[in-house]
């Protein structure tokens, strides 16, 4: 069950009436999406603490830029595309401070771990996700994600990258035969 | 997979791929694990719904009002600082950098041309008068000597110590300390 609210109201209603300078309409907006929000960010940097923070830089610009949203594609796709850059930046300066070692890496599973949806739910799915996540290159990453969590085209996906659409289908493509493959030797472990 | 010629465009969402895995069970297989990673990606981690997102929100709502006012702060502290650099920048100029001029011997006899005469002197740089710089310095040392005294029942003696740069005066202050001769 959902806690909010807000989806009993459309949301190019909630986005329209946000735009407009309504402050409670863009409260519920964001109700409605900072769950995907920070899934994206968790599995873009690997732990709650940077996925968090992430978020809270995503609403800070949706505050400060939610007019600039296209109200026909909807705040998703550019939420998203935020939110990615936001994990960059924390990225960068997690990198830059050397204080704490790269999120990705910090993901651990057990070598025995099964097959995510066969053996596992919930929480175990997720972790068992999130090293596989771990295991692929940034960008093909986060346009993995982008493409399946926040359901960006491949042009919206490449726009928020700064790449071709050539380029990040082929990203897309790439980064879903290594996920997959990952689970499978996974299998391949315990049949 | 056993497939490597198909795997990419059936991970491509190819459509043409679709013929191929009616035939092709190892691509069918890859198909369906495809679909379900897809699935998983779709579904919230159980992480999602434990956070405090009241409070993140209200973090944001914070952060955004004081962003939102970061440019005009910044707008301020530019105009301060023009208007800084622009009283100040004059007083800062150093006076141009004297000309050594080189005493040229007379020509020869039976030289056609005479060189130009030039000074064979170098003129000495002189201390401006009513120099704003050095009016500057002396309130300040004022001030700072009549600030100093409010605060330290000690006497405070200021000397001023002159530089080669008729602009740039060394103030050293120092505590008698009980010491008259100190």
């Amino acid at each position: 069950m959902h806690p909010h609210t807000a989806h009993e109201i459309p949301e190019a209603d909630l986005l329209r009436r946000a735009q407009s300078g309504n402050r409670e309409a863009l409260e519920q907006l964001i109700m409605l999406h900072e769950h995907r929000i920070f899934a994206l960010a968790l599995r873009m940097t690997g732990n709650v603490a940077d996925a968090q923070d992430a978020v809270q830089e995503t609403l800070i610009r949706l505050h400060l830029g939610v007019r600039k949203i296209d109200a026909v594609r909807g705040a998703g796709p550019w939420l998203g595309a935020v939110a990615v850059n936001a994990c960059h930046d924390i990225g960068r300066r997690r990198q830059r401070s050397r204080l704490i070692p790269i999120p990705a890496a910090a993901v651990e599973i057990p070598d025995s771990m099964p097959d995510p949806e066969r053996r596992l739910s919930g929480r175990e799915s997720e972790e068992c996700l999130r090293a596989g996540l771990a295991t692929l290159p940034e960008k093909e990453r986060t346009a993995l994600l982008l493409r399946e969590m926040q359901g960006l085209t491949t042009a919206e996906v490449a726009r928020a990258l700064g790449s071709s659409e050539v380029t990040v289908r082929s990203q897309i493509s790439s980064a879903r035969l290594k996920l997959r493959r990952f689970f499978h030797r996974r299998e391949e472990v315990i049949p | 997979m056993n497939c490597p010629e198909w795997e990419e465009r059936v991970a491509g969402g190819d459509p043409e791929a679709a013929e191929h895995l009616r035939d092709c069970p190892s691509c069918a297989a890859l198909a369906d694990g495809l679909a379900r990673d897809a699935r998983l990606l779709q579904t919230l981690p159980p992480e999602a719904f434990a956070v405090d997102y009241a409070a993140i929100r209200a973090a944001a709502r914070k952060g955004a009002v004081q962003r939102s006012r970061r440019p005009k702060v910044l707008a301020v502290l530019a105009v301060a600082a023009a208007v800084l650099l622009t009283v100040k920048l004059p007083l800062h100029r150093q006076p141009p950098a004297p000309v050594a001029k080189v005493a040229v011997p007379p020509p020869a006899v039976g030289v056609a041309r005479a060189a130009p005469a030039v000074s064979s002197t170098v003129p000495k740089v002189q201390p401006r008068r009513g120099n704003p710089r050095a009016d500057l310095d002396r309130r300040f040392a004022d001030f700072l000597r009549t600030h100093y005294e409010l605060q330290h029942p000690a006497p405070l003696r200021a000397r001023e110590i002159a530089t080669g740069n008729p602009n740039v005066t060394i103030l050293l202050l120092q505590e008698s300390k009980g010491d008259a001769n100190e």
